[in-house]
């Protein structure tokens, strides 16, 4: 439980990729850096020149047994103030106020056992990898089914490590549905 | 922070100014409703609904729903504010505010905090006074209709000076209490207040 206050601290951009046309990953490596749990979030906090800021949540991809940085992974919106600018505008080697982990409810470690059904739509699969990165790091074989909805094949953020997991035969299986355009042939 | 961060290259979009001073620290403003919850939207018949103050009362009282919509309502119009970081202006409610359901107890002496109970088991805990003197409201209306259940209907609490968890969905009724007991979210990291012109998002703030 927290109970000391969340500092904010400045993060440095280590890398930034694209997942998808409207989804990036950035990492971020952080000077105060703690384990969070899979679920959780950090909060990011954008100051202009003259002291406007704006602030947002940002779900954590990666696991937490990965030390000293974080991923974030961020669906550009229209119009979207701060996704717009870390999309549009933020390179390797910026910096980045944030402050985290929050958030003790929707979160999953390896030692709460299962079988997990994990639902989610576009980028609310971004906690949900961070619980799917942390089952393959500590090595659990804890039953798990993600059914994961996106718009169209393109769109299916983590795409390439989905397919290796859920081809991993450990008990990991990934079901995609797609809302706007299927593949050819597809009968899901 | 000694040096004053300054995001590289970040202007905004600004519609703090348009807000005139309603924004709270760290907020944008939304124009939609969103909507946010911890679990599935409960679907309660009115025949079986029901309203209670207890706890800390000297008699319980409880209202079903065509009791509760006796009880002298008034329409009232506030700005919300999520900690999710959006604030709607000027959201237009209809309901009983609490200092008319507490004229039906004599509260205990004791009494210096309230857990709000809901359908769905979902809890907040809240300190007495920051629901007094036309502060707090069990609402049943928004935008002139009937409470949908995705925002908290038949009826939700509205206790616009704290953020808007605490301004529980699916109400069903208030505990007075001796002591603050942590409520749901406040259980999971969230401020125990969650006043936003202080920005209590979480425990510590």
């Amino acid at each position: 439980m927290l109970n000391r206050p969340l500092q904010w601290q400045i993060a440095t951009v280590e890398a930034i990729q694209a997942e998808t046309a409207r989804t990036k990953t950035f990492t971020l490596s952080l000077p105060a850096w703690v384990p969070h749990l899979p679920g959780q979030h950090y909060d990011l906090r954008l100051t202009a020149e003259d002291g406007y800021q704006a602030q947002r949540s940002y779900s954590i991809a990666s696991e937490p047994e990965r030390e000293g940085k974080i991923d974030l992974t961020v669906e550009s919106l229209p119009g979207g103030e701060v996704s717009g600018y870390l999309h549009d505008v933020l390179v390797p080697g910026d910096r980045v106020e944030v402050r985290g982990p929050i958030g003790g409810y929707f979160v999953w470690e390896a030692s709460r056992g299962g079988p997990l059904l994990l639902v989610a739509g576009g980028s609310g699969v971004v906690p949900l990898m961070s619980m799917l990165r942390h089952r393959g790091a500590v090595g659990s074989s804890v039953q798990v089914r993600l059914l994961y909805s996106s718009r169209t094949p393109q769109d299916v953020i983590y795409a390439d490590e989905l397919r290796s997991l859920h081809e991993g035969g450990d008990g990991l299986e990934v079901l995609h549905t797609f809302t706007r355009s299927q593949p050819p042939g597809w009968i899901g | 922070m000694s040096e004053r961060f300054v995001s590289r290259g970040f202007v905004g979009k600004r519609r703090v100014a348009a807000a005139g001073g309603r924004l709270p620290p760290g907020q944008r403003v939304v124009d939609d409703f969103p909507v946010l919850s911890a679990g599935p939207t409960p679907r309660t018949r009115l025949e079986k609904w029901s309203f209670s103050l207890e706890g800390e009362v000297e008699e319980p009282v409880r209202w079903s729903w065509e009791e509760f919509q006796g009880l002298p309502a008034q329409e009232f119009t506030v700005d919300i504010h999520c900690v999710t970081k959006w604030t709607k202006l000027d959201t237009r409610w209809r309901g009983v505010s609490v200092d008319t359901l507490l004229e039906h107890v004599k509260l205990s002496s004791n009494a210096g905090f309230v857990t709000a109970y809901c359908d769905g088991g979902y809890t907040t805990n809240l300190p007495l006074p920051d629901l007094l003197n036309g502060q707090g409201f069990v609402a049943y209306e928004y935008d002139g209709r009937p409470l949908g259940p995705e925002h908290g209907g038949p009826a939700r609490l509205v206790v616009p000076r704290l953020y808007f968890w605490k301004s529980a969905k699916w109400v069903r009724g208030l505990r007075l209490m001796e002591k603050d007991k942590r409520g749901f979210w406040e259980s999971a990291g969230y401020h125990r207040r969650g006043d936003p012109w202080k920005e209590e998002r979480y425990a510590g703030d």
